[in-house]
């Protein structure tokens, strides 16, 4: 059994440290590794406490403890912060601490439900410390890793009966990679660990002891509803997070959405088979367009093999709409590269409310009677009262152009949408989105 | 569901037993080489302690499945036990002194049983407790020493201050106490319990919780305690485990050592609900003034902003809190307050926080 802890330990040594590996000669005892191995460790945990970030959701006025509250990190100096979505999902108001208890009122900037991240910008921050996003896909079982939070919320309460104050310092626990490319619920790709993560942890960055975010923890396998950790954690990982940083940037608050291969059919594993066999390919669908054809085998998405049609959705849960992705098919005795645009699942969707064609001060388009708050036209300042006139250069004069033209949009697409307000024309950038009823 | 808890089932697969060293206390100190190695380097201090109770803890109702409106079979009733075997402490003189987390002895106890590490088992009393620091002292009955002078050394308690991502080790007798248990961990907080203990997330369950905490180089960093509550429950280890330092037992056990019980301290108050509202608000705004609070007799109002707590200006809430925590209840401090346009300066003395409804 110690033998065991050894191995592990051992590892670690290696991963962490690879220039101790000269320290395996004959006079360097079990310890001594080990003494070395924590002067990395120390240090990298050090480096990376300053830019965890408590978080406490408010609601209704009220802070609520349970809900929406976690952890989180800054990405950036100016405060921009990564947490999960059910973090802060329902709050009104956002607080925030960074180590120390320095506070800061935060907002959300985008969220992405599907992928459970969200990204918040503290308000005039500056010259706070951050941390960086690494590559996932180098992340091997085994690997150590340890992880920042505020399990119970220990660090931002008082949780012992002296009274002491919180002292807003994070917890850190340590343990190793247990699988990569998790499929769990909405966790398309998780890596999952054995470390401690717990109620509050949520939120909070995965990193190598190279100091690099690999992931953010979000979720844990627990029995019986007795939510403590049980060694199966999960988390999203850092690549997906980068692809969803821009669209989330750029998102006003609003969600940033998933995309599919629209008008492509994929079927179950077959034995023997490289790939997974294209059962279906509808015309003019991006799909159709990419050049995928009935028969082939699709063998690669994003770079990564496909081994299972579950992997394939959760190779595709890992992008956000209006992205492109490469796949790689079998067709017959050759191989092909496709790439295909994602496209968010759903009907186009503006959330406007038009009425019929005003035409008393020579304005000829349609007029916005009502915004549907939270809608894609109302992140992006559309507001009662405007006149549409045209969207992405063609002419609107009728609430069936505007149909017609929404309609040969997909969800996802950027479009520029030329509107008159007050008597002065402007032009304003709607990301359409996907009304799935 | 208590968090800190932990399940007598996980003990016996959680645990690595160690054969114990032959001889270990009369066995020359030499530097461990092997994690092994380390954990028999601190058995002449690990002790086992079997207490056994006329009556544990009551588990309040809220606590109990369905608020105790069902009786729980099997399994559910072993859940409010304490699981049988041994619980972990250390040896601290010659003498026979033996600490371990208080809540090990909780209860209406009837006697305890030490297993020195030279294998005698000696009944044992308590004679001091900390609520605080969440430990308790027993001495080993009779007049004869525990250990022989000859075969004394002190536990090698740490002197240097724990570091978060240091490696540590907690050591512990259980179920059986002829040989030790070792979990692995990390320090995963300092500064907890106003800087009196730390955090880990070495697997602490019941028996090993009682125990050293080790670093690597054998050194005691902490003393593991903290359940988290007073009655028995065993749920299993969540990686949340606490320990009172090294620094803080040092500090504490002249008074233990005189069974001298050590209370609670009076919390500080100064009787206002404030909180961090707004960054660009500087000092803590007055929500409520408590009535009879020190705070009202010095004259504040709701609606004030303190900005200014004993000299030193506050950005915020919290950093008020953290003043009124390093003062003592009795002493006189003097802020100052906005109200409206001007400022105001008051004096006042410190009072006690109400004592808290729950535990």
């Amino acid at each position: 059994m110690v033998k065991k802890i050894f191995g592990c330990l051992f590892l670690f040594v290696f991963v962490g440290t690879p220039g101790f590996v000269d320290l395996l000669g004959k006079d360097s005892t079990e310890l001594d590794l080990l003494l070395e191995a924590q002067v990395t460790q120390v240090a990298a945990i050090e480096a990376a406490k300053p830019a965890f970030v408590f978080l406490r959701g408010i609601q209704g006025g009220r802070r609520i403890n349970g809900i929406a509250s976690g952890s989180g990190f800054c990405i950036s100096a100016d405060g921009f912060v990564l947490t999960n979505n059910h973090v802060v999902e329902g709050a009104d108001d956002v607080e925030a601490f960074i180590a120390g208890g320095k506070f800061f009122k935060a907002d959300i900037v985008g969220r992405d439900p599907m992928g459970d991240i969200a990204l918040l910008k503290l308000r005039n921050a500056k010259g706070l410390p951050f941390l960086e996003l690494g590559d996932s896909s180098t992340v091997r079982p085994g690997q150590r890793v340890f992880a920042l939070g505020d399990p119970f919320l220990i660090g931002s309460d008082s949780v012992f009966a002296s009274g002491a104050p919180p002292n807003f310092e994070p917890s850190v626990s340590a343990g190793i990679v247990s699988a990569v490319h998790r499929y769990s619920d909405m966790y398309n790709d998780a890596v999952q660990v054995d470390l401690a993560v717990n109620r509050g942890n949520s939120g909070g960055p995965l990193l190598t002891f190279d100091g690099k975010v690999v992931g953010v923890n979000g979720k844990i396998e627990v029995r019986f509803y007795i939510g403590i950790n049980t060694g199966v954690g999960y988390a999203v990982p850092s690549n997906q997070i980068s692809r969803f940083l821009d669209p989330l940037k750029s998102a006003r608050g609003g969600v940033v959405l998933h995309g599919t291969i629209r008008g492509l059919g994929v079927g179950e594993r077959v034995d023997g088979k490289a790939g997974l066999l294209v059962t279906r390919v509808q015309s003019s669908t991006p799909a159709s367009r990419a050049g995928f054809r009935t028969g082939d085998y699709l063998v690669r998405l994003g770079g990564l093999s496909v081994p299972t049609r579950s992997r394939f959705l959760g190779i595709l849960g890992t992008y956000p709409a209006g992205e492109h992705i490469v796949a790689e098919v079998k067709r017959g005795d050759t191989r092909q590269t496709l790439t295909a645009i994602l496209v968010a699942p759903g009907k186009p969707y503006l959330g406007v409310v038009p009425q019929s064609v005003e035409r008393d001060d020579g304005t000829v388009g349609v007029r916005v009677k009502e915004v549907r708050e939270g809608g894609p036209a109302s992140r992006a300042g559309l507001q009662e009262g405007d006149v549409i006139v045209a969207m992405g250069g063609e002419k609107i004069e009728s609430t069936t152009d505007l149909k017609t033209l929404l309609a040969r949009r997909l969800p996802g697409d950027q479009v520029d949408v030329r509107v008159v307000r007050d008597g002065k024309p402007i032009e304003i950038e709607i990301r359409i989105g996907g009304n799935i009823d | 569901m208590n968090v800190r808890s932990v399940d007598r089932r996980v003990v016996l697969i959680a645990f690595v037993t160690l054969a114990p060293a032959v001889d270990s206390i009369a066995a020359e100190m030499t530097v461990p080489r092997t994690i092994e190695e380390l954990a028999h380097s601190v058995e002449p201090w690990v002790v086992g302690l079997r207490v056994e109770r006329k009556k544990d803890v009551a588990v309040p109702r809220d606590q109990l499945p369905f608020e105790g409106a069902f009786r729980g079979r099997g399994e559910w009733k072993d859940y409010f036990k304490r699981p049988r075997g041994w619980v972990s402490g250390i040896l601290v003189d010659r003498a026979g002194h033996v600490l371990t987390s208080l809540y090990n002895v909780l209860g209406e106890v009837r006697k305890i049983d030490v297993r020195l590490p030279s294998g005698k088992t000696r009944s044992a009393t308590i004679i001091a407790r900390s609520p605080t620091d969440d430990v308790a002292l027993l001495r080993v009955d009779g007049s004869e020493l525990a250990v022989a002078e000859k075969d004394w050394r002190d536990p090698p308690w740490s002197d240097t201050a724990p570091r978060t991502g240091q490696m540590l080790f907690a050591v512990g007798r259980s179920p059986v106490p002829d040989r030790l248990t070792m979990t692995e961990g990390i320090v995963s907080a300092i500064g907890r319990n106003g800087d009196r203990a730390i955090q880990t997330d070495a697997k602490l369950n019941y028996g090993n919780v009682g125990g050293p905490l080790i670093d690597l180089r054998g050194r005691i960093v902490a003393v593991s305690g903290f359940v988290g509550h007073t009655y028995p429950q065993w749920g299993f280890n969540s990686g949340i485990g606490f320990g009172t330092t090294a620094r803080t037992v040092r500090e504490i056990l002249p008074r233990l050592s005189k069974s001298e019980s050590i209370d609670r301290p009076l919390v500080p108050f100064l009787g206002i609900q404030s909180e961090v509202v707004n960054p660009d608000v500087h000092g803590a705004p007055v929500l409520l003034v408590v009535e009879g609070s020190s705070a009202e007799r010095a004259g504040v109002r709701k609606g004030d902003v303190i900005i200014e707590f004993n000299g030193r200006s506050l950005d915020n809430f919290n950093q008020l809190r953290f003043l009124i925590f390093a003062q003592k209840a009795g002493e006189k401090v003097e802020f100052k307050v906005r109200r409206g346009e001007n400022t105001v300066v008051l004096k006042g003395v410190l009072g006690t926080r109400p004592p808290r409804t729950r535990e």
